[in-house]
């Protein structure tokens, strides 16, 4: 089975690295900010291409369980990848999601739990530990492999993209209004810039370290 | 306020002090009490408000704990996420139950009402939860008191967390009686919760007071709080409570609050109970004290009582009983000089009854106990049917003699005539009693007037025999009056009176005794009725002047006269001064008689003058003491003399032995004043007074006049011409002149003229005789006193 995933890796790739010499490439550099104008890190930012194409296959992510915390806070994949989440904490974890984009548990375990976890489904979907309750990680599931978050300044950098237009999606897990995700359509020709500025919660604002 | 008795005063101040004390006392006590009630009251209320946040914030605790668990109870939480509405119920009733908590719900994240267990009948105050939701939102949780369907509730908010929030759990306690009562249980505070909606007032319905008292504590707060929770004293149903007003919430138009309160009656009843106990006490004490005070007074005023019984005893004459005396106090010694008081006046009362009965002096019954002898006679004579007589003796001229040999002396007199009275009588029954002064009475038993005459005589007798007193011896003469019963008079006192009178009429006739007689009576009346008489008669002429002529006894010369007074009264006839002159001198009307004298004198000797060309005879006047006293008298004769055109040798003055006794100086002063105008100056009754010698000597006299008693008695008593001649030598010795009165015959002249005696007057020569007789007498003894005188040589 991983000789088969490694496989459609390396043909993702191959595609990818197909498709930008075949097309013109371009790219958007995006800032998200509050409503203040500070900057916004951990922001999902993604563009859906106005053509639908299928995409190729997702990257798997890996979500980590270190100081009773999931590393990284957000993490934003293609819908289908695979999720591991890595136990490094010497205590157990209980992982769970109620997000009807994905519902899993993964009761308590440590080390690496024996199979990754598929987000088949776009959507959000929000983890916790059953045993710690502090314990919060966001997963944005996107249907498109034109993804990407904001560093701490806020900025994010969708590369490579096909010229042509685009749904710029932002969404950040301190919005006010629960899963909002901001949309704008964009047309990328070369390097495109767009600020995106969203309602944020200051409160549910979490510290990453 | 009056006690008439020591002991009422005496329990009545104390008691009256131990209430006043305990009643002060209980002020005080009752006073730090309230005070005390009211300072514990408050602490009770602020521990109470800090008991009442900590109940309610445990009960937030129980609650929050509750809802924490089931909102982190993961298949609860899975529920949720697959909205298993079911599961999500009994979940709820399952804690809801648990903890007997009246409610819990939950709401999903948009705040719809998902489940709810315990109580329904919520939904229409969804606006409330809503807002509670809303608040549980911005702070992760909330714990508020709300009121939903007019009850309070204690609702505690907290999140479902899977792990972003994904509902809500609400969980609350109604704030009822239960509450209250549990409050209560730990604060000993009365609780009621109170709501006010809007500008109603305030409302009610749980509360640990009764129902009454529940509404009239409603009304008593005001609508509009003070800012500060303070406490204050309202009064419901009669009682005070101490009250706290505890703010629970108010937002919008509603508030709630919670009274606190501590009933002061209630709070201060253990110390009612002291207070009773003290009043008790108080009551028992001040039995106990009224009765120890009446013991002690008792105590006291027993024997004051028994003291004044004994003094009353003694007020009704009872001096036998002796006081009783127990104690060695003060109220003791108090009887002790009871005692002695007793004692003494006993002495006293005896010694005074003695008095009053007694004749002290003379050892003699006195006036009022001889009355009551003769009161008794008189029964006992009622009863024999036999007389009895009553002898009342005067001594005669006992003042003079008084005078003369003092008055110790006179008392030594009076008891030795006492003596010789009790030792010599001879009648039976008889008993003697003093009067006073020289007055002596003898009650005569079964004797008859007459037979009491004969002892009356020999009375007479034994004084006739002088008495020596301080080697003095002293011839004394009396007038006894005596009057009997039943002839007299039937009653003691009559029968004395009457003795008395007799008495009376005795002296101033002259005779020795006699027997009472009814025309006593009637002159003893003329006797007082002649001094008010005597005014008139001088004013209206009725006296009138008598001369008894004074010869020389050697060539029977007329030598002068003697003027003399008699009374024409218009009724009684002519008068004799000696019933008038003693009166007038008693009175005081006998200067106004020596001025009548001298005046009369004075103008009969002017017209003598005047008439025959010639000086009238010598004229005596006898002047009395209370002339002699009169310094102006000098004057009074220089003037009458002066007038009529008269030498101050036209009268010559009398005076008595005893008239100088009265005041001698003045008396002295006088008669050296009238001496050295001329007059010549006579003592008359030389020889009847006890003038001492030494006197004589310095009186300014001339003349001695001896007393007619020595005269008319000298034929018979060898020792009365003894002394006539004894004086007649003393006088010439002296350088005196001596005449003798009371010359009744020749040969009385006769032997006075043997003895040298001077001059003479008496009857023989002359009776007194109006003064306007006076010439022809004068005319008629000259010519025949040269017969007389002729016929007598020739005998010789």
């Amino acid at each position: 089975m991983i000789t088969q995933k490694k496989a459609f890796k390396y043909l993702y790739i191959c595609g990818v690295l197909i498709a930008s010499k075949l097309a013109l490439a371009g790219e958007i550099n995006v800032t998200v900010t509050d409503l203040s104008g500070n900057p916004l890190q951990d922001a999902v930012v993604y563009a859906e291409p106005a053509n639908k194409q299928a995409s190729g296959s997702a990257a798997p992510a890996q979500i980590e369980q270190r100081g009773r915390r999931f590393i990284p806070l957000v993490t934003a994949i293609q819908t289908g990848a695979s999720v591991t989440f890595p136990n490094n904490d010497t205590v157990r974890h209980h992982v769970y999601s109620f997000s009807p984009a994905k519902t899993f548990e993964l009761k308590l375990y440590s080390g690496v739990p024996a199979a990754p976890v598929i987000f088949d489904k776009a959507g959000i979907a929000v983890l916790g530990c059953n045993i710690h309750d502090q314990m919060i990680a966001y997963v944005n599931i996107v249907d498109t492999p034109y993804f990407t978050k904001t560093d701490v300044n806020g900025k994010a950098k969708l590369a490579d993209l096909p010229t042509g237009s685009y749904q710029l999606k932002t969404w950040h897990y301190a919005v006010t209004k629960e899963n909002y995700t901001d949309t704008q359509s964009i047309i990328v020709k070369g390097s495109e810039q767009a600020a995106v500025k969203l309602d944020i919660q200051a409160n549910a604002l979490i510290m990453s370290k | 306020m009056h006690f008439n008795s020591l002991k009422q005063r005496i329990t009545f101040v104390f008691l009256t002090l131990i209430l006043v004390i305990q009643f002060i006392g209980f002020i005080a006590i009752r006073h730090s009490i309230g005070t005390n009630a009211r300072a514990s009251i408050n602490e009770q209320l602020q521990v109470g408000e800090q008991i009442f946040h900590n109940l309610l914030d445990q009960n937030a605790q129980s609650l929050s704990l509750s809802a924490r668990i089931l909102a982190s109870d993961y298949g609860f939480r899975q529920a949720v996420s697959s909205k298993d509405i079911e599961t999500i119920q009994s979940a709820l009733a399952n804690h809801q139950s648990r903890i007997n908590a009246n409610i819990a719900m939950f709401f999903n994240n948009d705040g719809q009402q998902i489940a709810s267990a315990g109580e329904d009948a919520i939904n229409e105050d969804s606006s409330k939860i809503a807002q509670l939701l809303i608040n549980a939102r911005t702070k992760g949780d909330a714990n508020e008191i709300v009121v939903l369907n007019n009850r309070p509730y204690q609702l505690v908010v907290v999140p479902v967390k899977a792990p972003i929030v994904i509902g809500w759990v609400v969980m609350g306690f109604v704030i009822d009686n239960k509450l209250a009562t549990s409050l209560r249980n730990l604060t000993l505070l009365d609780v009621s919760f109170l709501i006010k909606d809007k500008e109603d007032g305030w409302q009610s319905e749980t509360s640990t007071l009764g129902q009454h008292s529940l509404q009239k504590l409603t009304e008593s707060i005001p609508k509009t709080l003070p800012k500060n929770t303070m406490n204050s004293e309202i009064t419901l149903d009669d009682s005070e409570y101490g009250s706290r007003i505890v703010n629970i919430f108010s937002h919008g138009n509603q508030s709630m609050i919670a009274v606190l309160q501590r009933s002061i009656s209630e709070a201060t009843k253990p110390y009612q109970v002291l207070q009773l106990k003290l009043l008790i006490l108080t009551v028992l004490g001040a039995i106990v004290f009224v009765i120890g005070s009446l013991i002690t007074s008792k105590r006291i005023t027993q024997p004051l009582t028994e003291l004044a019984y004994s003094a009353e005893r003694l007020e009704q004459g009872d001096y036998s009983t002796a006081v009783e005396v127990k104690s060695k106090d003060e109220i003791g010694n108090l009887g002790r000089a009871l005692n002695r008081m007793r004692e003494a006046i006993a002495i006293r009362e005896q010694h005074i009854s003695k008095l009053a009965y007694w004749d002290e002096l003379t050892d003699l019954p006195n006036r009022a106990s001889f009355i009551q002898s003769i009161a008794q006679a008189i029964a006992e004579g009622a009863n024999t049917n036999k007389p009895l007589s009553v002898l009342v003796m005067d001594l005669n001229r006992f003042k003079q003699i008084n005078n003369v040999i003092g008055h110790k002396a006179g008392d030594q007199l009076l008891k030795k005539i006492a003596q010789r009275l009790k030792a010599n009588m001879h009648a039976t029954h008889f008993q003697v009693a003093r009067f006073g002064g020289d007055e002596f009475s003898i009650l005569l038993r079964n004797t008859s007037a007459e037979a009491a005459l004969e002892t009356a005589k020999s009375v007479l007798q034994l004084l006739e025999k002088p008495i020596e007193v301080n080697d003095q011896s002293i011839d004394l003469t009396a007038g006894i009056g005596l009057a009997s019963y039943p002839a007299h008079a039937e009653s003691a006192e009559l029968l004395l009176s009457r003795a008395e009178m007799a008495m009376y009429a005795t002296k101033s006739s002259g005779a020795g005794a006699l027997i009472y007689d009814s025309k006593h009576d009637l002159s003893s009346q003329q006797s007082l009725s002649f001094s008010s008489e005597l005014k008139t008669a001088i004013e209206t002429h009725q006296l009138a002047l008598y001369l008894q002529p004074k010869i020389d006894l050697g060539t029977g010369h007329v030598i002068g006269a003697e003027a003399l007074i008699r009374w024409n009264h218009p009724k009684k006839g002519l008068i004799y001064p000696d019933s008038f002159i003693p009166f007038a001198e008693q009175s005081g009307n006998i200067n106004k008689i020596s001025m009548w004298m001298l005046a009369e004198v004075a103008r009969f000797s002017g017209q003598w003058q005047h008439d025959q060309n010639m000086q009238a005879p010598v004229i005596a006047i006898n002047l009395s003491a209370r002339d002699l006293v009169d310094h102006l008298l000098p004057n009074k004769i220089q003037e009458m003399l002066t007038a009529n055109k008269l030498s101050n040798h036209a009268i010559s003055l009398e005076i008595t032995e005893s008239s100088i006794m009265d005041d001698p100086k003045r008396a002295l002063n006088t008669l050296n004043v009238l001496s050295e105008m001329g007059m010549k100056l006579s003592i008359d009754d030389f020889g009847t007074g006890y003038s001492s010698l030494s006197y004589l000597k310095n009186l300014p006299v001339n003349e001695l006049k001896i007393d007619k008693s020595f005269v008319m008695n000298m034929e018979n008593d060898k020792a009365d011409v003894n002394i006539i001649r004894s004086t007649v030598d003393l006088g010439h010795n002296l350088g005196l002149k001596v005449v003798a009165e009371g010359i009744e015959n020749q040969n009385v002249w006769t032997a006075l003229e043997n003895l040298g005696c001077d001059f003479g007057q008496g009857y023989f020569i002359s009776k007194p005789m109006p003064a306007d007789q006076f010439i022809n007498w004068l005319e008629s003894w000259t010519a025949s006193n040269k017969k007389t005188k002729d016929l007598y040589k020739n005998i010789k």
